[in-house]
């Protein structure tokens, strides 16, 4: 990282542009994603969902790179460098990160989805900062939400059914 | 108890990190591979005997907790109005500026 000690702050538009640059295919999920359609709990970092093949990873992993991606620790806050390559992205399902851009969550398959391709089909495009973005509904984070059932999740889960029900007719 | 889609995950969870088919679970437990496909299809909502049998079987137990049931304040919703109001790219914007706020504050 090049302040090194030094989290930063979450910065979505550092994040979908580094991302948009790099051509990369993903979701934006998680309570970042559920902002864009009202949710009013702030989060601390940005979860996104990649498509898993060898060339978007490539992408991917040239993009993070250039976000200076170290992995997230407790009580490391700079983070924990890696070899932030293509093959080692593709060898867990999650990568907690810190970047220059905040903390990013790299979730290839969200609790209660099969990822990318399953989550894309139904997803909010939405221009930011100058680059269109693909974003999961509503309904998409709470199922992923009670899927994972943990305390946040469950509050979350309340907010996000109460979004639900007072959603005007589209 | 929980929800059906909380119970199947749960199920399904505890199945395949046992490694067993719905077919062995099901024997294991004393009871038909249907029951353990309809409980992780989130067709049925198990009673918690049935659920406590077939987590055990997995090698799993089920303990239940009590925590404060989480709730929605009005004034929770109304943000969701406000928030709504901006632009996109204000939304994500605010919570950036909330984020920067949060890292650069020190207590003294």
């Amino acid at each position: 990282m090049s302040d090194a000690g030094a989290p930063r702050a979450l910065d979505p538009a550092l994040l979908v542009r580094t991302l948009a640059h790099h051509e990369v295919r993903y979701v934006l999920v998680g309570a970042l994603a559920a902002r864009l359609d009202g949710f009013p709990r702030v989060t601390a970092d940005a979860d996104i969902t990649p498509a898993r093949d060898p060339e978007n990873l490539v992408k991917l992993a040239a993009a993070l790179r250039r976000l200076d991606a170290r992995v997230f620790t407790e009580g490391v806050p700079e983070g924990l460098a890696f070899d932030c390559s293509a093959t080692t992205l593709a060898r867990a399902e999650v990568w907690n990160l810190v970047t220059s851009a905040g903390r990013v969550d790299v979730i290839f398959a969200p609790t209660g989805t099969h990822g990318y391709e399953e989550l894309v089909t139904d997803a909010v495009r939405y221009e930011v900062f100058g680059v269109e973005i693909a974003v999961a509904p509503l309904e998409r984070i709470l199922q992923m939400k009670e899927a994972a059932d943990r305390a946040q999740d469950r509050q979350d889960a309340v907010l996000l059914r109460a979004m639900l029900d007072a959603r005007p007719e589209r | 108890m929980a929800s059906p889609r909380q119970t199947a995950a749960l199920l399904l969870r505890a199945r395949r990190a046992a490694g067993l088919s719905q077919r062995e679970l099901a024997r294991r437990a004393g009871t038909a591979q249907s029951v353990v496909a309809r409980i992780e299809l989130a067709d049925v909502s198990p009673t918690w005997d049935t659920f406590e049998r077939l987590l055990l079987a997995t090698g799993q137990q089920l303990r239940a907790n009590l925590e404060p049931a989480p709730v929605v304040d009005s004034h929770m919703l109304d943000d969701v109005v406000r928030i709504r109001a901006l632009t996109p790219e204000s939304r994500l914007q605010e919570v950036a500026n909330l984020s920067r706020f949060i890292l650069g504050a020190r207590r003294v």
